[in-house]
C-alpha cells in the first residue's frame, strides 16, 4: 500500500466528492425500493449459486462413479456370487449410485414396508414443496420486475405487478414488500386513498414490526389526509409517532399532528 | 451502535451476528451499506440506469462473502472491494456505451438554488467522470476514492501497474480540463 495516493499528486480531490453515506451520486431510491432491494439480496444470497450446485453436481457425479467402479472391482476380487448383490434383496442390496437425491433410511425397514399410498403421499408432497419454491421464486422475479418498471416510471404496470404477488404469494417477504409498494402508487399515482389504506394496513397486520413499518404508518397518515378525514389523519399521526419516534419524519409529523387537530376541533 | 467503518471502535456485534447467519443483523448492516454502495457504483459506471441492478448484484456478493469477512479492516473497505469488482465485472459484460453516453448528456444537474446542495455537487462531479474512457475513470475512482495502491488497482482492472499510472494522468489532466471549463462557462453565464 506505499503507492496508495502518493505517487499521483495532482491536486484531484477538489474535483472527486468523497465516498460517504450523503445523498448522491447514485439517484435517491424510495424506503420502499432500498428494502426491496436489500430483501431480494438476502434471499438470493442465501441460496446456493447455480454454478456451485452444478459444480456440487459434477463433484458429486464423480464421486459416485468412482465409488460403483472401486465397488465392482472390489467385489470382482473378492469373487462374491452374483445373487447376493441382487438389489431386489433389500437390507442386503448392494448401494445403487443413481443421479437422485439420497433417501437416507434404515436398509430393509421403512424401504420395505412403506406402502404405495405412502409413496403417493410422499411424492404429492415434494410436488407441492416444489410447487411452492417455484411460487417463492417468481414471486421474487415479480418484485425484480415491478420495482424495475417502478423505476422506469411504468407505474401503471408496476402496480399491476404489485397487486400480482400480494395476490399470488400474500404471506411472503414479497408480499409484504409489494403491498406497500403497491399502497405507495395507488395513494400517490393513481389518488386511490380507499385502495392504498387497505394495502398499508394488510401490510401492517401481517408484520406490524416489519422493515417497512415506518413507511406504511405514514401512507395511512397520507391516505387519510388525502381522504380529508382529519381525525383520522390525526390518530394515525399519533400511532405513527408512538411508534416511530425516533423517525427523521417526526418533526414533520408533529406539525401535521397540530394542523390536523386544529382543523378538527374547528 | 458502533458504526460499519470505524476502525477505533469495537467491533460491531452485528457482523458477527450476520456472519452466524442473523438474517435481521444483516438486514441491518446492507441498509447501512446500500447508499455507499449505489455511490460508488454511480462514481464507477455511466449513467443512472444499471445503478440497482449493479447494487443488487453487490450486495448479493456480499451476503454471500459475510462469512469469509475478516475484521481485520473496515468492513466499508471490505465492501467496497466487493461492489468495485462487481461493477467492473458488470461493466465488462453489459456495453453498451453509446446508450448510457446519451442518457448521461441527457441527464439534467439538479439545481436548487445559488449554494448547490452536496448532491448537486456530487451529480456535477459524476457528470465529468461520465466524459472520462471507463478505464480511466475506473483507475481514478478505485485509487482516489476507496484508496487501493496502485498495484491493487492493476489487478482490478487486469492492466499493468505503469498502464494504470498512465490512465491516472490522463484522467487527472481531463478532469481538470473539464473543470475549467464548467467553470469557465459558469463564468460567462453569470456575466451581465
Amino acid at each position: 500500500m506505499s503507492e496508495r495516493r502518493s505517487t499521483e499528486s495532482l491536486d484531484i480531490e477538489g474535483l472527486l466528492p468523497p465516498l460517504d453515506d450523503q445523498p448522491g451520486p447514485a439517484p435517491p431510491l424510495s424506503a420502499v425500493a432500498q428494502a426491496a432491494l436489500i430483501e431480494q439480496a438476502l434471499h438470493k444470497g442465501s441460496t446456493i449459486p447455480v454454478q456451485s450446485l452444478r459444480r456440487g453436481l459434477i463433484f458429486g457425479g464423480a464421486a459416485a462413479i468412482t465409488g460403483a467402479v472401486s465397488y465392482l472391482l472390489f467385489r470382482r476380487w473378492i469373487r462374491i456370487p452374483k445373487t447376493m448383490s441382487s438389489p431386489t434383496t433389500g437390507a442386503e442390496s448392494a448401494p445403487v449410485f443413481t443421479a437422485q437425491p439420497e433417501v437416507r433410511t434404515k436398509p430393509g425397514v421403512e424401504a420395505r414396508t412403506k406402502t404405495r399410498s405412502e409413496a403417493i403421499t410422499d411424492s404429492a408432497s415434494s410436488h407441492s414443496t416444489q410447487a411452492k419454491k417455484s411460487d417463492s421464486r417468481s414471486a421474487h422475479d415479480l418484485l425484480r420486475i415491478a420495482n424495475e418498471r417502478r423505476r422506469k416510471q411504468r407505474f401503471a404496470e408496476a402496480l399491476q405487478i404489485y397487486q400480482q404477488i400480494v395476490q399470488q404469494d400474500p404471506t411472503s417477504e414479497e408480499g409484504y414488500v409489494a403491498r406497500v409498494a403497491a399502497g405507495g402508487l395507488l395513494l400517490e399515482k393513481k389518488k386511490q386513498p380507499q385502495a392504498a389504506l387497505r394495502m398499508f394496513r394488510s401490510a401492517l397486520r401481517t408484520r406490524p414490526q416489519g422493515t417497512l413499518a415506518e413507511e406504511a404508518r405514514l401512507g395511512i397518515c397520507d391516505a387519510l389526509a388525502q381522504q380529508s378525514d382529519r381525525a383520522a389523519e390525526a390518530q394515525a399521526i399519533r400511532e405513527f409517532l408512538a411508534h416511530h419516534s425516533d423517525s427523521p419524519a417526526r418533526a414533520r409529523m408533529e406539525v401535521r399532528l397540530r394542523q390536523a387537530t386544529e382543523r378538527t376541533t374547528q | 451502535m458502533p458504526a460499519l467503518g470505524s476502525d477505533a471502535r469495537p467491533p460491531d456485534p452485528r457482523i458477527a451476528a450476520a456472519q452466524q447467519g442473523d438474517r435481521k443483523a444483516l438486514a441491518a448492516i446492507l441498509s447501512e451499506l446500500l447508499p455507499r454502495v449505489r455511490n460508488l457504483i454511480r462514481y464507477l459506471i455511466r449513467g443512472d440506469s444499471d445503478v440497482d441492478d449493479i447494487a443488487q448484484e453487490a450486495l448479493i456478493a456480499i451476503v454471500r462473502g459475510i462469512p469469509s469477512y475478516r475484521a481485520e479492516g473496515k468492513l466499508t473497505s471490505w465492501a467496497d472491494r466487493i461492489v468495485a469488482r462487481t461493477a467492473i465485472g458488470w461493466r465488462r459484460k453489459e456495453r453498451r456505451t453509446k446508450e448510457r453516453e446519451r442518457e448521461s448528456a441527457e441527464a439534467p444537474v439538479a439545481r436548487t438554488g445559488d449554494a448547490p446542495d452536496q448532491y448537486t455537487l456530487r451529480r456535477q462531479a459524476v457528470a465529468r467522470l461520465d466524459h472520462l474512457p471507463d478505464e480511466q475513470r475506473q483507475a481514478l475512482v478505485l485509487h482516489h476514492m476507496i484508496g487501493l495502491s496502485i498495484p491493487e488497482v492493476a489487478v482490478h482492472c487486469g492492466a499493468s501497474q505503469e498502464t494504470i499510472r498512465s490512465r491516472l494522468r490522463l484522467a487527472q489532466g481531463k478532469l481538470h480540463e473539464l473543470a475549467r471549463r464548467q467553470g469557465d462557462s459558469t463564468e460567462t453565464e453569470e456575466a451581465p
